[in-house]
């Protein structure tokens, strides 16, 4: 009896370690600086999920909740260049490269090695960021840039003074242990 | 030991977060409801060529509208197949602050009618998580003729304001098969509070068909239909009969069509269109439409 109490907990305490955040407090946004125009929009609704143990990240992403300033600027994201419907997430599947230990609070660079898949087109990236651990959460910050054409997003001639070529994203999440 | 290692597994075994690494285990771990999700953009705008489409404006939308119609075709070479002479022209002004309703104002130059509408999306066809498959759209205006000296049987035939009101009220039942095509049902009344002769209905019950074909992301080929079901006069008119291409560009769309109806407004060309597709009684004509966002800086939380 003794003996099988002591392996219980051990069990236990095993699954203790093998933490698994998922990040309900998110904010994603991107922002195209071009001639004629700037266009900027928010997603607060992703909840990436992360793997302590191992340091396996994913983020999805759903299009259709970033909000924009025009609605109109919204359908035409959807509707003409990220074709929604067909592809209705941007995806992030990557792995931390570093050894962090999430249990001690500190600030860590990091770098994230995986594919981020946007418009149907997988592209393998390596994304350097910043893991803030307090009390438990650990914070991921980190600022990106995602080339337009290299994802199959065509941007006729009429257009290519008012989005542009390159998109900076900036991706903050605040990550909870999965209760 | 047997006990150990039962007891062992089944802790293993109920731990998946102990096993579940890989980054689609982790996806697989978020348990969201699903999220009801709106369609969108059914036809790229309010207006097909005449018949009001399911849409209304995004938020803070100012839709600034010009709707041309030339003359007939069947006016010859001489008239430059309707070019020259007998245009038709509306230019309005639509408006939508929240999310469902919108309102309009509006001036057309045949028959000098000013309109005023509201559309409201009562229902969005839902993409996932929602079991909603049509959107259903109300429509409800009135329409003012500002035309002086209009003689019948040697009297004046406008001796009040409600003699130059008309209404007309839709319930649009529309759907989004594809990114490429859509279909709309309309169902229409129409009512002129004074109509000509007394032989004559005040009333005309329509239903319409709607539909677009997207063929590339920002064109479309559109049709529209207007089967009247009650005969209200002797005179001869006709359904209303439209074929269009539509052009997006950034915050305009541009429509050019073939239409026999030379009236703008719901009571002129649902009721009124008084030439016919069969002796090349159709004018060509443009709908231009120019939406501004009046929102201010997008400012965050």
């Amino acid at each position: 009896m003794k003996k099988v109490l002591a392996v219980t907990l051990l069990g236990l305490g095993l699954t203790g370690f093998s933490q698994v955040y998922i990040g309900k407090k998110s904010k994603i946004t991107f922002f195209s600086e071009a001639k004629m125009e700037n266009i900027d929009a928010t997603n607060t609704v992703a909840q990436p999920v992360f793997s302590a143990a191992n340091g396996v990240f994913v983020a999805q992403v759903q299009h259709s909740a970033f909000v924009f300033k025009s609605p109109l600027m919204q359908e035409h994201y959807n509707e003409n260049y990220m074709e929604s419907e067909k592809f209705p997430f941007a995806t992030f599947k990557g792995k931390v490269k570093e050894t962090v230990d999430y249990t001690k609070d500190g600030v860590y660079n990091v770098n994230m090695e995986g594919t981020l898949d946007i418009h149907g087109v997988s592209l393998p990236r390596t994304i350097s960021g910043t893991i803030t651990v307090k009390s438990g959460t650990i914070i991921l910050d980190s600022k990106f840039d995602v080339k337009v054409s290299e994802h199959n997003i065509k941007v006729p001639t009429l257009y290519v003074e008012k989005i542009a070529e390159i998109i900076k994203v900036t991706f903050h999440t605040e990550m909870e242990p999965k209760k | 030991m047997k006990k150990i290692i039962v007891s062992l597994s089944l802790i293993i075994s109920n731990s998946s977060t102990f096993f579940a690494q890989s980054p689609d285990d982790l996806l697989n771990m978020v348990e969201e409801k699903p999220k009801k999700e709106f369609i969108n953009a059914t036809f790229k705008t309010t207006r097909l060529i005449n018949f009001h489409t399911v849409e209304v404006l995004g938020k803070r939308s100012l839709d600034f509208r010009i709707s041309h119609r030339f003359g007939d075709f069947n006016s010859g070479a001489y008239n430059a197949w309707g070019v020259d002479g007998g245009a038709n022209i509306r230019l309005a002004l639509e408006y939508n602050h929240g999310t469902r309703l919108m309102f309009g104002i509006g001036r057309t130059s045949g028959r000098k009618i000013a309109d005023g509408f509201l559309k409201y999306r009562l229902l969005k066809q839902t993409t996932k998580g929602g079991g909603m498959p049509v959107s259903v759209t109300l429509f409800t205006s009135v329409y003012h003729t500002f035309q002086q000296n209009v003689i019948i049987d040697g009297e004046n035939k406008y001796q009040s304001i409600p003699d130059r009101l008309s209404y007309c009220h839709q319930i649009m039942i529309g759907r989004k098969f594809n990114s490429r095509f859509s279909f709309q049902l309309t169902g229409a009344m129409v009512h002129v509070n004074l109509v000509d002769k007394i032989s004559d209905k005040n009333d005309c019950f329509v239903i319409g068909g709607v539909t677009r074909f997207k063929f590339t992301k920002r064109q479309a080929i559109t049709l529209e239909y207007g089967y009247r079901l009650n005969k209200y006069s002797k005179e001869k008119y006709y359904d209303s009969f439209g074929i269009g291409y539509d052009l997006e560009t950034g915050g305009h769309v541009f429509q050019i069509h073939l239409t026999n109806s030379f009236g703008l407004t719901e009571d002129q060309y649902f009721m009124y269109t008084n030439t016919t597709w069969e002796n090349w009684g159709v004018r060509l004509g443009f709908n231009i439409s120019r939406v501004f966002s009046l929102q201010g800086k997008h400012k965050e939380e």
